[in-house]
This record gives structure tokens, C-alpha cells and sequence, in this order.
């Protein structure tokens, strides 16, 4: 069990919800939907995440790694998370920025661009790999983010992401006596990459957990128990609001 | 509304209580007890002030206050409560003091105990909370000296800092409000550690920026001269606010405890950029003083000790020219370090002993010093850091490097105190490094008057969030003792 800050937070109104699929609703139209229903008066005010959840063996493999990051010890619902790169609405353009555990083969030499992949919206996988998913409305304007995002792909001097990358290889695929990188303090890649452009931005994704210890199960977690957190820290009274779906989860017995 | 109070350190004869409110405008009354009895409260002129951090509503009416209040020792040696109500709300929040005595306590009863952290970066709290640790100690410290970095205001350090003061001084105040006002945030932070006064903070650089006032490559905001005056000004605002007593507003804090006297030093504040001056003028005439204070109980047969303390360690090899850029600035690079040195050059030549307490440098240890008639004259006491920074790449070598060592370190994030002393000299003192602490940690000094001085112990109580950490890197070092005669 990784030691993390419980949030005791008294009821309050926050805008998180599930939504649920409309039959097999396609994870592009989900989440065009999800995106339309934050009815963001400012868009320039905002930043976005994606969570995501898969139900292959590697997937597996890192949420049952983050199960130490909650109180039930069960899987998280998510495997991965991406910046999702939006401007105006336009989902002709958007994109998804992350630091993939496997690597593309097309891709550029990956310490060039310290393991960031910028993928279209368009090729996001289907909801057959990815039954789980969230959309993160977070309120620091996307403009500065992505301004720290180029800082950070050119940042492998002083800061090695492509380093995290290994470590969480090695557990997905058991090579020899790996062990959970998060018992070793080593954050989930892409959960690092977003925990620190958004702190850069004075954002905290995770109140309750070391950064060291960025993961998508401590985004979830941000976003649904700190919201009274969030109320008495944001200037600009903005705060950060959730949609989501869950469509798999492990069958564990207790009876 | 968000409350909080804590008891600053006063000048001897007044009990001095920091109360905060944010988010209201204007801020209201507010009323105390100690003991569950209402007692009077002096508020301090000019009353309630901004916090310095900028946030305002829609009119622009600042949000974010504090005021001082100053209340009577109530007739007791014993530590008490004292409970800070905002009338007619659930605003409440709760501290304890104790009166610090006259006269340190002799061998047979209980021991005058000193709390020095220093160096507490909250993002790396949330494992498990300092407060909880310090929460626990036994026994409970009378005096908590917070020794320098009580705030990284620079980092984390790709931080993207706005140019625009006023946004700067918000995003610079929220930094402050997250450790002080900890506890109606729900989040690990200061506010338990300052609710047990009554507490002293001494600034340190990162209470400004790394290496403050130089500019620094990797702080882009400390390029500019203007943006530098912006910082500055937003950070001496949020010190003052939030962390400085009037009793140290000239740049010192003298406190006696018989025999012991103890100076505390700003050496920060009024540091310039060239090396010439890191102690104001009063500052300076307060260190002559102190020295000749502890001369004079010696020349009257009196048992006489001294502690000194400031936001840096005192046996620091002098970094170069082109080390100034990227690391910090030694004490012993500005002309004014004499006035220090020969002060207790002076004591020692009188056979006067000193303690030197401090934080600042991410590793803790205890050395000693001799002099050539064979009379130890001297203790350093370093305790640092409470919780570490995190230093991007190497933080991440280390964690690699030490995957793969035969025996890991059980720190590989944190440095490692010095091996050896060599180069470093002080007085005509023989140095000894009698203990080397590694880790997140902070120290207890427990102090006791005996014939001819004081002996002390020093508990490290390491506070890592590892239980089997904690047991291995705890100890208590010492008796020492200092004697003038």
C-alpha cells in the first residue's frame, strides 16, 4: 500500500459525472460528447486530460500496479493517460500527447523528443481496447501547457522521462525480477509528463499524492475527493470538472 | 472563510498571536481563550493586512489577511491552550504555548527542549505528514525554530512564472497559504507544526529564490533586474506577512535562558548580490553585543553559553566565483562574515563555548570543536531537511544508480554530509564530526543547566515515511556539555 493524504472533504457541488455510452457508442463520438457537455463558457480557460482504461494483459498489468494507490486495493480502471490537445472545438484537429510504453516503430528516435508521441484524434483505439474513459476539463489555460510541453520535449538533459519508460516496460512484461515502479517511486510516464507541465502551471493534478508518485488512478482521485481542495486554492474560482465511463472491470469474488 | 493562528515568538514580557483569515472581506473580529476562559487581546496597529498574495473579489478588496494580537502570559510554567474563535461562525482553530522559562531547568527536572526542521517541501509530503511526526515527540518541544526554506517559493523549478506582478504575487502566495493554512485545505503542511508555540522562523533563500539575491541561469524570472526587484519585493511581502515576529523585525532575535543566551540571525533579507553585506547594521551591533553579554557573565563569574543560529552553516568551504551562478553563496563569502567569526573568536579566546544551530544544506551533523588547551568550545547542529526537494535528472540517476548497487543507499535522493572538515577552519579550534544524519529529518535539542554551563542531547528523529527507516535513522546523540568553567 503506497502511503498518500486522505481528503476528508464535506459534500460538495463539483460538476463530475458518469456518462454513460448511448448503445455502443464509438470512444471518438463519447468523447466529442463528453467534450460538448462541460459547456465551457471560456475554452482559452482550460486544459484537458484523458483517462483510459484497457483490458489486454499489459493493461492489466498497470492497473493492478495501481491498486497500491487505493484504499480497496482493487485495479484501477485506468492504464493510460494523454494531454488532449483541443483548440476551439475543432476535432478535425485535435490530438493526443503521451509518452507511450511501446514506443511506435514510425516515430522518431524517442530520446529526441524525451518519449512525447503526438497522435491524431482520429486514431484513438476503439472502445474494444479501451472500454474505460475519462475527459478532464482542467481550468489553466491549454496555451500554457502546451508552451511547457515544448519545454519538456526538449528538457531530456534535466529531465529523463524516457528513463520511467523502462522501468514500467520491464513490469508489464515481467523481465526478470522487475518489480512495481511505483514501490520504487517511479511514476507512471505519461502521468509524470502531465503532473509536471501542470504544476509548472501552479496546477496540482494529484493533492494527495507525492508527484513522484503521478499515476492515472491519483488523476481519477484528484479530480473526485479534492474538489473542496480545489474551491479554496483556485483565484479564478474555476475548478476542475469530469466525465466518465466505466465498462470493464475484474471480477473479484469476496464472497 | 479559512482560519489560522499560531503564537509567534515575542519579546520576553508578550504573547504574541499570528492570526490569519482568507477568503473574507473585511476580515472579521475575532476573540480568544485560553483554558476555555475569554482573555483579552491587544490588536497590534495597524490591525488586519493583506497577506501580500494579491487575491481579491470582484471589487478588488484583498481577501487574504493577517493581524497580530497581543495577549498576557497566563500564570502558569506549564504549556496551555489557547482556542481563536470567529464570533458567530464555526470558525475555530486551536494552538498552545508555554512561557519560555528564565533559567534553563537543572539535571533533575525536565529538559528545556528545542525543535530545529528546516528545508520542508510540501509536494513531497503527502506520504505521511511531518506534522504527524512532530505531533508525537516526546517530549514535547518548548521553543520551535523553523531554520530557513519554511517555503521553496522557486519551485518546482520548470515553474512557469508569470511576469505580471500582481499574478506573480498570487501565484507566489498560494506556495504560503498551502503550508500555512494546511489544515482547513485538508492537505499535509505547517499549520501543526505552528501551532505549538511559540515558534521562530528564520528565512532562508528559498523563501526568496536559490541563491537569493543573485540571479540564477536555470530561474528565468531572476534574469531581468526588474523582474528580480518584483520577486523580491512579492517575497519579503509574504515573509513579513506570514513568517516574521516584530521581536526580529530589525533582523535579529535575541531570546536568554540562563546560562545560555541565544542570537538568531537574518542573514537573507538584506543580503546584496556582491559579497559585502548579509547583515544589516543592527544585526552586526547585535552580534557585538551578544558576544559581549556572554563576556561579561564570564567576567562576573556567571556560567555563560551561546547560541547562534541562522538560515546557513556556519563550516562551509567558500564556493568560487562561477559556483555563485549555479549553487548558493556561502557565509563565508561576504566581507561582513568576520563580524561573525571574530565574535567567537573573541568567546573562544575567553574559553566562552557556542552552539551553532542550523539547517539549510540537505544532510544533518553534529561536529565538535576543541581548542588546543584540550576545552571543547564548540557544537554545529545541523538538521536539514525536514522534506526534501526534488531535484530533476538527478533525482532519477540516483533512483536507477542505487537499483543497481550491491548495498542501496537508504536516501539515494538526498546528499551526503561531507567526510571531513578539511580546509575549514574556525578560531584555532581542532573540528571533529562526531555524527552524520542522512534522510528527511528534524533534530530536538534538549537542554539542561549544570555547574559551570549546560549539557544538551540531540534526538534525530528521522521522518521518512518508511517505518523501518524511521527506527534505523532515529538516535539520540550527546550528552554534550559546554562549560565556561
Amino acid at each position: 500500500m503506497i502511503k498518500q493524504t486522505l481528503s476528508s472533504q464535506s459534500l460538495i457541488k463539483s460538476d463530475i459525472y458518469a456518462m454513460e455510452r448511448i448503445k455502443r457508442e464509438p470512444n471518438l463520438e463519447w468523447l466529442k460528447r463528453a467534450y460538448e457537455s462541460f459547456a465551457l463558457d471560456n475554452l482559452t480557460d482550460w486544459s484537458f486530460i484523458v483517462l483510459a482504461g484497457g483490458k489486454d494483459v499489459a493493461s492489466f498489468r498497470i492497473r493492478i500496479a495501481q491498486s497500491h494507490l487505493r484504499g480497496d486495493m482493487l485495479p484501477s480502471y485506468w492504464s493510460e493517460c494523454a494531454l488532449f490537445k483541443i483548440q476551439q472545438g475543432d476535432f478535425a484537429t485535435a490530438s493526443f500527447c503521451n509518452l507511450p510504453l511501446f514506443q511506435p516503430a514510425a516515430a522518431t528516435y524517442a530520446p529526441t523528443r524525451n518519449g512525447v508521441i503526438e497522435m491524431p484524434f482520429n486514431k484513438l483505439p476503439t472502445q474494444k481496447d479501451y472500454p474505460n474513459l475519462a475527459l478532464l476539463a482542467i481550468p489553466v489555460p491549454q496555451e500554457k501547457i502546451l508552451a511547457a510541453l515544448a519545454d519538456y520535449k526538449k528538457a531530456r538533459v534535466s529531465y529523463d522521462a524516457v528513463a520511467n519508460i523502462l522501468p514500467w516496460l520491464a513490469f508489464v512484461w515481467g523481465a526478470g525480477n522487475a518489480s512495481n515502479p511505483l514501490m520504487q517511486q517511479i511514476g507512471f510516464p505519461s502521468a509524470m509528463m502531465l503532473s509536471q507541465i501542470f504544476s509548472a502551471n501552479g496546477f496540482d493534478l494529484a493533492p494527495g499524492v507525492n508527484a513522484n508518485l503521478s499515476a492515472p488512478e491519483t488523476f481519477w482521485s484528484g479530480a473526485k475527493h479534492w474538489q473542496d481542495y480545489y474551491s479554496k486554492t483556485q483565484e479564478n474560482g474555476l475548478l476542475p470538472k469530469m466525465r466518465f465511463v466505466i465498462n470493464h472491470m475484474y471480477e473479484i469474488d469476496e464472497s | 472563510m479559512q482560519l489560522f493562528a499560531y503564537n509567534q515568538i515575542g519579546r520576553p514580557d508578550e504573547l504574541l498571536i499570528w492570526v490569519g483569515i482568507v477568503e473574507a472581506y473585511p476580515p472579521p473580529a475575532v476573540n480568544f481563550e485560553i483554558h476555555g476562559q475569554p482573555v483579552a487581546a491587544q490588536l497590534l496597529p495597524p490591525g488586519f493586512e493583506p497577506l501580500g498574495d494579491e487575491v481579491c473579489d470582484a471589487r478588488g478588496n484583498p481577501l487574504n489577511h493577517r493581524a497580530l494580537f497581543k495577549l498576557q502570559w497566563p500564570a502558569t510554567t506549564e504549556r496551555f491552550q489557547i482556542t481563536v474563535r470567529v464570533p458567530g461562525t464555526d470558525a475555530t482553530t486551536i494552538l498552545t504555548s508555554r512561557r519560555p522559562p528564565e533559567k534553563l531547568p537543572a539535571k533533575a527536572a525536565e529538559s528545556f527542549n528545542l525543535l530545529l526542521s528546516s528545508c520542508y517541501y510540501q509536494p513531497n509530503d503527502k506520504s505521511a505528514a511531518l506534522a504527524d511526526f512532530i505531533r508525537a515527540i516526546k517530549p514535547s518541544p518548548d521553543f520551535t525554530l523553523l531554520a530557513g526554506d519554511q517555503v521553496y517559493l522557486d519551485l518546482p523549478s520548470q515553474q512557469n512564472l508569470p511576469d505580471n506582478k500582481k499574478r506573480l504575487a498570487q501565484v507566489l502566495g498560494k506556495k504560503y497559504q498551502v503550508n500555512w493554512f494546511s489544515t482547513p485545505l485538508q492537505q499535509p503542511g505547517l499549520a501543526q507544526v505552528l501551532s505549538h508555540g511559540p515558534v521562530l522562523c528564520v528565512p532562508d533563500d528559498h523563501e526568496f529564490w536559490n541563491n537569493f539575491p543573485l540571479y540564477q541561469v536555470q530561474l528565468g524570472n531572476t534574469h531581468d533586474e526588474d523582474d528580480r526587484a518584483n520577486w523580491k519585493n512579492i517575497a519579503q511581502r509574504l515573509y513579513e506577512r506570514y513568517q516574521m515576529s516584530p521581536a526580529q523585525a530589525a533582523g535579529f532575535f535575541r531570546q536568554d535562558v540562563d546560562p545560555l543566551s541565544m542570537l538568531f540571525l537574518d542573514g537573507r533579507t538584506q543580503r546584496d548580490a556582491g559579497g559585502k553585506q548579509m547583515f544589516n547594521a543592527a544585526t552586526q551591533s547585535a552580534i557585538k553585543r551578544w558576544a559581549n553579554d556572554l563576556l561579561a557573565r564570564k567576567k562576573n563569574n556567571q556560567a555563560a553559553v551561546g547560541l547562534l543560529s541562522s538560515g546557513q552553516a556556519l563550516l562551509m568551504e567558500k564556493p568560487g566565483r562561477w559556483a555563485r551562478k549555479f549553487a548558493d553563496m556561502e557565509m563565508p563569502n561576504y566581507d561582513d562574515f568576520p563580524v561573525l567569526t571574530n565574535a567567537l573568536a573573541q568567546l573562544f579566546a575567553a574559553e566562552v563555548p557556542v552552539l551553532y544551530i542550523t539547517g539549510d544544506v540537505h544532510w544533518g551533523r553534529i561536529v565538535e570543536g576543541v581548542s588546543p588547551r584540550g576545552k571543547t568550545l564548540f557544537y554545529e547542529v545541523i538538521a536539514s531537511p525536514s522534506r526534501l526537494i526534488d531535484t530533476v535528472g538527478s533525482d532519477q540517476l540516483n533512483t536507477v544508480k542505487n537499483i543497481f548497487r550491491k548495498e542501496p543507499k537508504p536516501f539515494p535522493k538526498h546528499p551526503s554530509a561531507p567526510d571531513d572538515l578539511a580546509g575549514i577552519k574556525l578560531g584555532n579550534l581542532r573540528l571533529d564530526t562526531k555524527h552524520r544524519q542522512q534522510g528527511d529529518h528534524v533534530a530536538m535539542l534538549r537542554f539542561h543547566a549544570i555547574p559551570g554551563g549546560l549539557e544538551f542531547s540531540v534526538d534525530y528523529i528521522c521522518t521518512d515515511a518508511d517505518a523501518q527507516k524511521r527506527r534505523e535513522h532515529s538516535s539520540t546523540q550527546g550528552p554534550f556539555k559546554l562549560l565556561s568553567f
